[in-house]
């Protein structure tokens, strides 16, 4: 029993140094992203996004969309990208098998003809069965194939893409009209240094929406999705801001990320054994990059803006973080090699570890030790004192750092308009802790479970389209009680 | 427990405060923005009047937020326009003393201000700056060389051409940059790139023949057709694709030819030139390309004959042999 | 005057469309002062609508509108019998070849890229308007 009770109390110390650490990671990215939104909001007035637009120069952008049952959204979103502010774009769509009736609607929307397109073959895919462009709309090309997963659609994208560079996007968002622009002029104004951008995704979920824009940014009326909201201002406002600036982003998101069609041809295109494929990309490109041994970055720019839509309902949000443990898992194994090694730099010594210990394993400190804790104080044997700090040291401080979040959001981009919206964030930021963070672990708990067994399908996803002007945020019938 | 409550007391206090700065700050933005937006509205059809009115006309006085308000709108006036409405912006700027502000912070300890000050002064259309502008393009910042480029290329400073090609190329500038700028120099800019094409260096070659190909005219092909015949492909193919802009007809002979270059490159750029200038021995020489080449060849001929000769390309992808780039552009023409 | 069934009017009434206000705020006043009407439409489908309901003398399209672009627009004034021979310029930072190509290949009459000179604008209006 002792010998039980001394390796609990262990384990709770642990996970005491575990959330100290943790957090005390954040506060630095907090401090990093401050002055980086600084620099930022002064650089504005300088950027010559205009110049860009209308130079003649400027390098063409293959936009790419891999599609698998996506038909309630995937006309709206196409339409996002077909209007961009870009001097040189198309768009690539990649039907992936789908089962639904997304390239019908692709067909019906956009007036499709099949044209028998030349494709390159540098990376091996599943078959292509029909190519198409769209006699209406210039730069439009679809390519029909089939179903390969994520990885393997975007590699299909990849060899019908025609322009040097390419921007992969979901196909449940919408770019905003400048996002391109602004992801793709650090790349252009370095071209031989920058290896790839990644920008920012917001939530949609209840902002109005008309022709393919967000015209009024507003926090969702759904519980799970306002709690989303506050997960990707830490994730992308914070975070990913405060490793870029220490040039060890480990992920470019799948969601809007930029990059040299070349050098994702170099190293091979996607990984199609994984779901996490943005993720064991971002690391394939820094070990390629550094193996070389030419200075290179690879950054995170927080101005341009996709929006996408969050999972409103438990399963599907679960089956989500479900499926992003097993793709952590997945990169990081493959790159085990690069964990702790001083020959991969700040990516292998700080990156790595990082996403390993305090991603990947999270759970097993965040819920384990939060349970083991609460349980030895309930039984007397954690002085309350000590109880006391280990909640300001996980619960109290990460308020703080989501309301930094907050503020951060306010100062350099304010894009919600009303009072109570902030305050409904607010609200949910304390609201979090109380039993939403803990089962999220749950959910990466199962995970671990997906991974023993082997698991390696994507699962369903539930699209439900986004609102328009005319329709209700929330759509009766589909609102799920979390 | 003394110590941790105080460390709890801390905590929560910091949380409290940026909601009270978040609140303030809200308050205040959302004010301010909407009294910006308001003048806005107003002054706009004042700053146009101003815009489109005479040289002699008065040049207007205003204060605080009325001066920014107005300020920046004559600025976005000065980002759209060409001609005489930049004159009068510059005479307004330089009258309401807005010049000398920005060239006195083109001095500034901060790099961001000095960025600021170098943009701000291509939209305020003084060539005046222009001298402060030059030794900028050697600023220790490269937001600020940025900066100054882009705003000489708006003032269509001749002197600046020089230091901007070499900038470029020597990477102290973004390429795209400092071709914008002299873009938007325009063809006063082309006899001394003419002279660049024939430099030492290839790459300035190359950079020198691009951007004539952008901003050069019909005549200015006779000299850069020997450039087809350059020991260094980055420099042929740039030859290549100028002289499909600038409408090659006297070149068309040459272009064939390059259609063997043994780099890809070239050879694409070739057929896209080729694809402009037309005829019937360009169609001759493009078929077998796109026929057999290697990708973009391939494609950029198939591309150009689509162009020259649609007919010609429907009937040969209908051909065994014809090659998937025929028939894409085959099926394209008939779209 | 307008051999097209567009009504006669003591006055060229010319349609404007930009999203972006300061644009179309100037060329108004530019060809207003030159002696014509105008129409001002912020996106496409407005301009679409005011062009077929109001039958303007020639249009001047921005083509980065929402709703519709302005190569949209041309297309489909294009298709219209009534607005089949209304000119239209063209006036947009796309100044890519590809882009002035699908200009025209819309149908449009001119393309003028921005910067761009208020004069020269009303210049080829003039142009184009006094032919009729």
């Amino acid at each position: 029993m002792n010998v039980v009770h001394n390796l609990a109390l262990a384990y709770s110390i642990v996970a005491f140094v575990y959330f100290a650490i943790l957090n005390s990671v954040y506060l630095l990215l907090t401090f990093l992203a401050w002055r980086d939104m600084g620099a930022e909001v002064r650089a504005r007035r300088y950027l010559a996004l205009d110049e860009m637009f209308r130079s003649p120069l400027t390098p063409g952008v293959s936009v790419l969309v891999p599609a698998f049952n996506e038909e309630p959204v995937i006309v709206e979103s196409v339409r996002s990208l077909l209007v961009l502010r870009y001097p040189r774009h198309e768009v690539v769509v990649v039907n992936d098998g789908s089962g639904d009736g997304t390239l019908a609607a692709l067909q019906r929307a956009f007036d499709l003809a099949p044209v028998r397109l030349a494709l390159r073959d540098l990376i091996p895919t599943a078959r292509v069965r029909a190519t198409y462009v769209s006699r209406a709309h210039h730069g439009l090309v679809v390519v029909d194939k089939e179903n390969g997963g994520r990885s393997d659609a975007l590699n299909a994208g990849i060899n019908a893409a025609r322009q040097p560079y390419v921007c992969v996007i979901d196909a449940d968002s919408l770019l905003e009209p400048d996002a391109l622009l602004k992801v793709s002029k650090p790349i252009l104004d370095d071209p031989n240094v920058l290896a790839a951008t990644g920008g920012t995704i917001r939530i949609a979920n209840g902002s109005r929406v008309d022709h393919g824009r967000v015209v009024e940014a507003r926090v969702p009326t759904s519980r799970l999705a306002t709690i989303q909201v506050l997960e990707y201002f830490r994730a992308f406002l914070v975070a990913r801001v405060g490793w870029s600036k220490l040039n060890a982003l480990g992920i470019i998101s799948g969601a809007f990320g930029l990059f040299h069609r070349s050098l994702v041809e170099t190293v091979g295109g996607y990984w199609t054994d994984t779901v996490g494929e943005d993720f064991e990309l971002t690391i394939r490109l820094h070990r390629h990059l550094r193996d070389r041994g030419e200075p290179y970055r690879i950054a995170f720019i927080s101005d341009p803006v996709c929006w996408t839509e969050a999972p409103e309902q438990l399963a599907t949000l679960a089956r989500q973080r479900r499926r992003w443990q097993r793709g952590l898992w997945e990169g990081i194994r493959r790159h085990l090699r690069m964990v702790g090694n001083p020959r991969y730099g700040v990516i292998g010594l700080v990156a790595m570890p990082y996403f390993l210990l305090f991603e990947f394993l999270s759970p097993l400190f965040a819920l384990g030790g939060l349970v083991v804790t609460v349980v030895l104080w309930l039984l007397g044997s954690l002085p309350t004192a000590y109880f006391v700090s280990f909640l300001l040291v996980s619960i109290v401080l990460g308020l703080v750092l989501t309301t930094a979040a907050l503020a951060l959001e306010e100062f350099s981009y304010q894009r919600y308009r009303r009072w109570r919206e902030i305050a409904r964030l607010l609200a949910y930021a304390v609201l979090e802790n109380l039993g939403y963070h803990q089962l999220h672990d749950v959910w990466r708990t199962l995970g671990y479970v997906d991974i023993l067994r082997g698991k390696t399908a994507w699962g369903t996803q539930q699209r439900r389209g986004f609102s328009t002007p005319d329709e209700a945020p929330a759509v009766p019938g589909e609102k799920t009680p979390s | 427990m003394g110590v941790l409550e105080v460390i709890g007391v801390v905590l929560l206090a910091t949380s409290l405060v940026f909601i009270v700065v978040l609140t303030a700050r809200r308050s205040y933005t959302g004010s301010r923005i909407r009294r910006r937006d308001r003048l806005t509205t107003e002054l706009r059809p004042l700053a146009i009047a101003f815009v489109e009115g005479g040289a002699d006309e008065a040049v207007p006085e205003y204060h605080g937020l009325e001066a920014e308000v107005f300020a920046e709108l004559l600025g976005g006036y000065a980002r759209l326009l060409r001609g005489e409405g930049r004159e009068r912006i510059a005479a307004y700027f330089e009258r309401r003393g807005g010049v000398d502000e920005q060239l006195r912070r083109l001095e500034s300890r901060r790099a961001w201000k000095r960025a600021t000050a170098a943009f701000m002064l291509g939209d305020m259309c003084s060539h005046r700056a222009v001298g402060e502008l030059m030794p900028a393009l050697g600023d220790r910042a490269r937001p600020v060389r940025m900066a100054a480029a882009r705003s000489l290329g708006r003032l269509e400073a001749v002197e600046s051409i020089e230091p901007l090609i070499e900038s470029g190329v020597s990477g102290r500038l973004p390429e795209d940059v400092t071709g914008l700028a002299l873009f938007d120099i325009g063809p006063a800019a082309v006899p001394r790139l003419l002279e660049l094409s024939a430099s030492d260096e290839p790459a300035i070659r190359a950079r020198a023949l691009e951007l004539v190909g952008l901003i050069g005219e019909a005549r200015d092909a006779k000299q850069i057709v020997d450039r087809l015949s350059d020991p260094a492909a980055a420099v042929r193919a740039a030859a290549a694709d100028a002289l499909g802009r600038l409408g090659a007809g006297e070149a068309r002979d040459a272009l064939v030819r390059a259609l063997d270059d043994r780099v890809p490159a070239v050879r694409a750029a070739a057929a896209r030139a080729l694809g402009q200038a037309g005829g019937r021995r360009a169609a001759e020489a493009l078929l077998p390309v796109a026929r057999g080449d290697s990708f973009e060849p391939a494609r950029a001929a198939a591309d150009a004959l689509a162009r020259i000769d649609p007919a010609l390309v429907v009937a040969a992808a209908a051909e065994p042999d014809a090659g998937p780039h025929l028939r894409e552009a085959a099926d394209v023409v008939s779209l | 005057m307008t051999g097209d069934g567009a009504p006669a009017r003591e006055r060229p009434l010319v349609l404007a469309a930009d999203d972006d206000e300061d644009i179309l705020g100037l060329v108004a006043f530019r060809l207003e002062r030159s002696g014509y009407d105008v129409l001002q439409a912020r996106d496409g489908e407005e301009a679409f609508e005011l062009a077929v309901r109001e039958q303007p003398d020639l249009a001047v399209l921005d083509v980065m509108m929402p709703k519709l672009d302005g190569f949209e627009v041309t297309r489909r004034l294009r298709a219209e019998a009534a607005t089949s021979r209304m000119p239209i310029i063209l006036l947009t930072a796309r100044a890519q070849d590809a882009d002035v190509q699908q200009g025209f290949d819309a149908g449009a009459d001119d393309y003028i890229r921005k910067p761009f000179s208020p004069n020269e604008l009303r210049a080829r209006v003039q142009a184009i308007l006094g032919r009729r």
